[in-house]
C-alpha cells in the first residue's frame, strides 16, 4: 500500500524526533526499493544485507540533512545505498589500476540471450564479475553513469573505467555464449 | 549519463523484476541495535543535533555551576583584601578583620583562625611567648601581635588601663651578627680580673 505524501512528512517527523516506529515504518517502505539497489553491488543475500543495514543506519542517523528542495527521497535514499553498495566492494579489493587506454574494445552482448535468461541468472553472472570490473559494469550499464563520473566516484582514471568495461562484457558474453550452447 | 545500449536495457529491466530476499526482520534488528548503541548523528550536517536528555541536564547543572564560580570568586576577592589589609598596618601590629561584605559569602573560618594566632600574656608570668606560625600568602613575613593584659586588682572600680602593646620579639637569625647571643657572665670588666694586693694592716714601720 503506497504511502500518501502527508504520511510519508509524518514519517519524516518522526524519524527527526528519534521516534523508533517512524524510523521502521520509513524502512519498511523503502526496502524493497534499496534491496534491489543492494543486489546489484552484492555476491550474495548476505552481502546484500550488509549494505542495506550499513546504508539505513546512514539513512536515519543524518535523516536531518535531507533537503526536500533539492530532491526527492527515493533519489536520496538511492544516492546513500549505491555509496555504501561502492564501499562494500572497494572493501573486498583496491581500485588502483591506472590502465591508461587511448582505445579499448567494445565486444558486444548478445541481447537475444539475455531475453531468454531470467533475472537470477543475469544477477549471478554480473556477482560473478572481479570486484572493480563488477562496480563499473553495474555504474555504467545499469545506473547509466559516463566514464567520467565513474572515474570521480571510484577514484580512478577514464582509461581504467573503460578498461574495466570492456573486461565486464568480455566475460560476460563468453558466460553467454556456454549458457546458449 | 550516457544513452544506454540495447543490452543493457534489458539487463536493467531483468533487474528491476529480480524477487527481493525477505531479510527484512533481521536487517532491522542489526539496524536498530546499531541505532540503540550511538545517539543520532548527523552524517555531514551543518548542526549535530542535541539530545533531549542532555539539554535538561544541562539545564539543571548550570545554576549550580554558576553558584560555584561566584562562590569561589568572592573567597578569591575576601583572600586578597585580607593580604591588603595586611600591608597597610604598622610593623608592630597586625590586625585582622573580617571584611564586611553586603552578601556575607561561606567564610573558611579554618582559614581565619590559622592567621590570627595573638597569644595573651599576663605580666608576671613565665610563660614564655613564642610566635605562633602564621600562614601567610605574602613575601613579606608579618611579625604576630602580643597583647599584654594587665594584671587583675581587687580594686574592681579602677578602670582597667588601656592595653599597652608589646614590641614583638626579635624573630631568631641564626645567620646574623647583630643577633648574636652574648656568652659570659654579664656585669664583669677587665678591671676585675686584675690582681691588686692589698696592704697588710699588721704592719707598723
Amino acid at each position: 500500500m503506497p504511502l500518501l505524501e502527508y504520511d510519508i512528512e509524518t514519517m519524516l517527523e518522526g524519524c527527526l524526533a528519534n521516534d523508533r516506529k517512524a524510523q521502521k515504518l520509513l524502512y519498511e517502505h523503502f526496502y524493497e526499493f534499496a534491496m534491489t539497489i543492494a543486489l546489484r553491488y552484492s555476491r550474495d543475500d548476505m552481502d546484500a544485507a550488509d549494505i542495506m543495514s550499513h546504508a539505513f543506519v546512514k539513512v536515519l542517523k543524518s535523516i536531518r540533512t535531507f533537503d526536500s528542495s533539492k530532491g526527492s527521497l527515493h533519489a536520496w535514499i538511492k544516492r546513500i545505498v549505491v555509496n555504501e553498495g561502492l564501499d562494500h566492494i572497494k572493501s573486498r579489493s583496491r581500485f588502483s589500476e591506472n590502465v591508461e587506454l587511448e582505445t579499448v574494445a567494445e565486444p558486444g552482448i548478445n541481447n537475444s540471450v539475455l531475453e531468454q535468461m531470467g533475472a537470477e541468472e543475469i544477477m549471478k553472472l554480473i556477482q560473478k564479475l572481479p570486484p572493480a570490473t563488477h562496480a563499473v559494469f553495474v555504474l555504467y550499464a545499469i545506473e547509466g553513469y559516463n566514464h567520467r563520473e565513474i572515474g570521480e566516484r571510484l577514484k580512478i582514471s577514464e582509461g581504467t573505467s573503460k578498461w574495466h568495461l570492456s573486461e565486464a562484457r568480455k566475460t560476460l558474453q563468453q558466460q553467454l555464449t556456454q549458457y546458449n550452447t | 549519463m550516457h544513452q544506454k545500449t540495447t543490452y543493457e536495457v534489458t539487463i536493467t529491466n531483468k533487474l528491476d523484476q529480480l524477487p527481493v530476499p525477505d531479510l527484512r526482520d533481521a536487517i532491522w534488528s542489526r539496524i536498530e541495535g546499531e541505532l540503540d548503541a550511538d545517539l543520532p548523528n548527523d552524517d555531514g550536517g551543518d548542526t549535530p543535533p542535541s539530545s533531549p536528555n542532555s539539554g535538561n541536564l544541562l539545564r539543571f547543572a548550570l545554576p549550580g555551576i554558576i553558584v560555584i564560580i561566584i562562590t569561589l570568586f568572592l573567597i578569591k576577592a575576601n583572600q586578597k583584601q585580607k593580604q591588603k589589609a595586611n600591608n597597610k598596618t604598622t610593623p608592630n601590629t597586625t590586625i585582622v578583620t573580617a571584611s564586611p561584605t553586603a552578601s556575607p559569602p561561606p567564610i573558611d573560618t579554618s582559614t581565619l583562625i590559622r592567621n590570627t594566632q595573638i597569644p595573651v600574656v599576663r605580666p608576671g608570668t613565665n610563660v614564655p611567648v613564642s610566635p605562633m606560625p602564621i600562614k601567610n600568602d605574602s613575601v613579606t613575613s608579618q611579625p604576630t601581635t602580643v597583647v599584654v593584659v594587665p594584671p587583675v586588682t581587687d580594686n574592681t572600680t579602677q578602670q582597667a588601663p588601656s592595653l599597652v602593646q608589646a614590641p614583638p620579639p626579635q624573630p631568631l637569625k641564626t645567620d646574623s651578627v647583630v643577633g648574636k647571643k652574648k656568652r659570659g657572665v654579664q656585669g664583669i670588666t677587665d678591671k676585675d680580673y686584675r690582681i691588686v694586693p692589698k696592704p697588710d694592716s699588721s704592719r707598723k714601720n
